[in-house]
């Protein structure tokens, strides 16, 4: 008797169907699993004789094969017990065989027969919606998942009894959702819990404006990290299209189930900066999506970026460079998104606090030694530096007075200003890859920033008194031209630029 | 022994305690060195000289004032004696250099070697217009144990020690003890009693050193130590301390510009000052750097530059 069911599973951050194929046939009794299979996928074995003795059926004497096919393919997971339990149970001749057509099956079994949550369901129901599989039986803790994907019939159960219930159109205990808020609510952060801090949020407004990377320099404790939090909270809301990217890799790292079901809010991702490589570009024996694919299409942000080692800050380049990451394993390179905003953080000296000098005690060459730790091609992907500095007393208690002070625009209002922008840059670059002024590159850059003869003048000046490079220049145009689209100003001006240059990323500054 | 040019460098003199060309000063110091390595020239005997010490890291104030100081004495006919340290010192010589005066240069290494780096302009035009000295044979490296004894011979060649900045710990300290052992006047510029840059020379002030509030005093100083008139050169109208100046600015500009002194602002602060966006600040400060008004001496932090002044 054979039987082949429907199942799939996550290779890198693609997923694929995977057929299991069972054969009963008479002969030596054993039970065989093969199709390249890693170490947890072989123990399905145990896994499922154990919880099929549970939900009465024993495994008669004979030759049981189990193949999981494409056959090249390496197996890694426990998401192939469901379908192995229920293909025995079909070779066996237990359960309705027009009732397992066109339906995938997944899911990780105990011994005890309840059904376990697994990682990836959501690009692997996806998958099975575009290959026309019908039907999704999944663990009922990825429900939220699951649902997620429309046009495909998902059943969420909790255990294989349930599973048969179902295949022997029985009824189904529907189980209460414990959805989590919408993020209007969960979300407490707001841009004026910042109090002052004008350039810097100004900075900031521009940055996710154009999507620019920007560095922040600051004596430790006055609230860099609070700004760059949130930074996500005036970021335009995800597309459905980037929902979906960021849903599929918090679900192949097996963080979906935590939350909605869908990723609807940006990411914010905060390294420490004693990371591993491995934490932070991705990897592992099961390649998991590291920190820098965790942050796409939000804000991966760094503090001290000068504690973090040179390897960590190597590993950087591809995806500030490409927006993607290459993992490479010994069966195949994975390309994993990493699509974000690169917001950094430094003291401006070894002791944090110049130029008070009344606390700076470094000297000249202590902080010239420091600063030199600052890659040249890392600062290059930078087109914003800002100072943060301390804040006088009389903003942190002032709060709803004008002038000085004053509770600053909360982030509603400012989002609504970056949406708007971002509209501009939509329509710009419409017919092309790119999204936003912060993506230009090259002669893009040229292109799409065109100056007149006046404001190319005032530029080349700008040039010659800080000796810049041209790297610098095009820097100076994108995020001149984000100021400009901020103004709704077809025409980049000279106060644009003045601007733009003033936040300039200088060596020593 | 030839002690004139037996090194490879033909720049390089030696004047041996006991010639006739080693500097008479230091023959009335406590431990006066064996010789002096030279390029250039040494200063002369019957010219008064005046040593310009100060801190380091210096305020823009500090700046001005050793910019002024040096230019000024330089163009009366004195010698300024210095150690082409950053700071202080460095801008004091190039005033003074730069107004064609007279500058010489005592190193806490060989006199070929040109300590702190970034100071390489200052040190070829020391050895053209002026000299660059060392008791230190040439070759030697820089040494922190050099720098105490180096000062001594800075203070030995000087009539008057001239301190225009230092913190309330500084090096600069060393320099006026051995001034005091050697029995030299030592002249402090005043700052502000809140400013930790002045903190050092107010201390001064307190223990008895001369107050100078304008390069005109150092010369009445002078003609008292040495007891002889000095006379400024040129008749130059009484010296008038320029903070800044007032230039033809258009109204924003001249707004943000007079808020700016000498101690740095961050963009924030002007902004609230002046009542304007920070982005429109910024494009007014960029404007005012291009113009040379204003620098930038830390991200968004700004002060008035004096250097072009």
């Amino acid at each position: 008797m054979y039987c082949r069911i429907i199942s799939g599973a996550v290779f890198g951050m693609e997923s694929d169907t995977v057929y299991v194929e069972v054969n009963i046939s008479d002969g030596m009794p054993v039970f065989e699993m093969v199709g390249c299979l890693a170490t947890e996928v072989k123990e399905a074995k145990e896994r499922v004789r154990t919880a099929l003795r549970n939900e009465g059926i024993f495994l008669p004497p004979k030759r049981i094969t189990v193949n999981l096919s494409p056959a090249y393919r390496k197996k890694e997971g426990s998401a192939f017990d469901l379908p192995v339990a229920v293909g025995i149970m079909s070779a066996l001749g237990k359960l309705p065989k027009e009732r397992i057509e066109n339906t995938m099956f997944i899911g990780e079994l105990s011994l005890n027969g309840r059904l376990n949550s697994i990682k990836g369901v959501l690009p692997i129901v996806a998958k099975a919606k575009r290959e026309g599989i019908s039907r999704c039986i999944i663990p009922w803790e990825n429900v939220l998942e699951g649902e997620a994907v429309k046009g495909v019939e998902v059943i969420a159960v909790s255990s294989l009894s349930e599973v048969v219930s179902f295949l022997f159109g029985k009824e189904i205990r529907v189980q209460e959702r414990v959805r989590k808020d919408s993020w209007e609510k969960t979300n407490d952060m707001d841009f004026s819990d910042v109090r002052g801090q004008e350039g810097a949020k100004r900075a900031a407004e521009i940055a996710a404006s154009g999507f620019h990377n920007m560095l922040m320099i600051g004596e430790p404790g006055v609230g860099k990290t609070m700004l760059a939090k949130r930074i996500t909270t005036i970021l335009p809301p995800l597309s459905a299209e980037e929902s979906l990217e960021v849903s599929t890799i918090y679900s192949v790292a097996g963080l979906l189930q935590k939350k909605e079901g869908i990723m609807t809010e940006r990411p914010f991702i905060n390294p420490h900066h004693t990371i591993t490589e491995q934490a932070f570009a991705g990897g592992g024996r099961i390649p998991k999506p590291g920190a820098v694919s965790m942050a796409h299409r939000g804000v991966l942000f760094m503090d001290e970026l000068l504690e973090f080692r040179r390897s960590i800050l190597e590993i950087l380049r591809q995806p500030l460079e490409e927006g993607n990451i290459w993992i490479t394993r010994s069966q195949g390179a994975y390309l994993y998104p990493a699509q974000f905003i690169f917001i950094a953080a430094m003291n401006p000296c070894p002791c944090g606090y110049f130029p008070d000098f009344h606390k700076c005690s470094c000297t000249e060459y202590q902080r010239k030694n420091y600063l030199n730790k600052l890659s040249a091609p890392l600062m290059d992907r930078i087109d914003i530096c800002t100072e943060v500095h301390r804040t006088g007393i009389k903003h942190l208690f002032q709060e709803k007075e004008q002038g000085e002070g004053k509770k600053g625009e909360n982030s509603k209002e400012i989002r609504k200003r970056v949406i708007r922008t971002g509209d501009i840059q939509k329509e710009r670059y419409k017919n092309t890859e790119i999204h936003y002024n912060g993506e230009l590159q090259g002669e893009d850059v040229e292109k799409y920033c065109s100056l007149d003869k006046r404001e190319k003048k005032f530029l080349k000046q700008i040039m010659e008194k800080w000796n810049l490079s041209v790297r610098a220049y095009e820097k100076i145009c994108k995020v001149a031209r984000t100021i400009a689209d901020m103004e709704e100003s077809e025409k980049i001006t000279l106060e644009h630029i003045g601007e733009a240059a003033g936040y300039r990323v200088g060596k020593g500054k | 022994m030839d002690s004139k040019g037996i090194y490879n460098n033909r720049e390089i003199q030696y004047a041996a305690k006991g010639e006739p060309d080693y500097p008479k000063r230091l023959l009335h110091i406590p431990s006066p060195p064996k010789g002096i390595y030279y390029i250039g020239k040494l200063p002369r005997e019957e010219v008064p000289s005046v040593a310009m010490i100060g801190a380091r890291v210096c305020s823009e104030y500090g700046r001005m004032v050793a910019k002024t100081f040096g230019e000024y004495l330089a163009q009366n006919g004195i010698q300024i004696i210095s150690g082409m340290a950053r700071g202080i010192d460095s801008i004091g010589q190039k005033g003074a250099l730069d107004a064609g005066g007279q500058s010489f240069g005592v190193l806490g290494s060989g006199v070929d070697i040109c300590y702190p780096k970034e100071n390489l302009p200052l040190y070829k035009q020391l050895k053209k217009m002026g000299g660059v000295l060392s008791e230190f044979a040439p070759k030697m490296p820089p040494k922190a144990n050099h720098f105490p004894a180096r000062n001594r011979i800075i203070s030995g060649l000087s009539d008057l020690v001239l301190v225009i900045e230092a913190k309330e710990k500084s090096g600069t300290f060393i320099t006026v003890d051995m001034a005091l052992e050697q029995g030299k006047d030592v002249a402090v510029i005043p700052g502000r009693i809140s400013d930790p840059f002045s903190k050092g020379c107010n201390e001064l002030l307190k223990q008895g050193a001369y107050v100078a509030t304008s390069p005109e005093d150092i010369l009445d100083i002078l003609s008292f130590t040495l007891d002889r008139r000095i006379k400024p050169y040129q008749k130059i109208k009484p010296y008038q301390m320029k903070e800044k100046t007032q230039y033809l600015l258009e109204n924003k500009e001249n707004m943000v510009y007079s808020c700016l002194g000498f101690y740095s602002k961050n963009l924030d602060d002007i902004s609230n000052e002046v009542s304007m966006p920070v982005s429109e600040v910024l494009s007014i400060l960029i404007k005012l750097e291009l113009k040379g008004y204003i620098r930038e001496i830390a991200k968004n932090n700004y002060v008035v530059n004096t250097e072009n002044n």
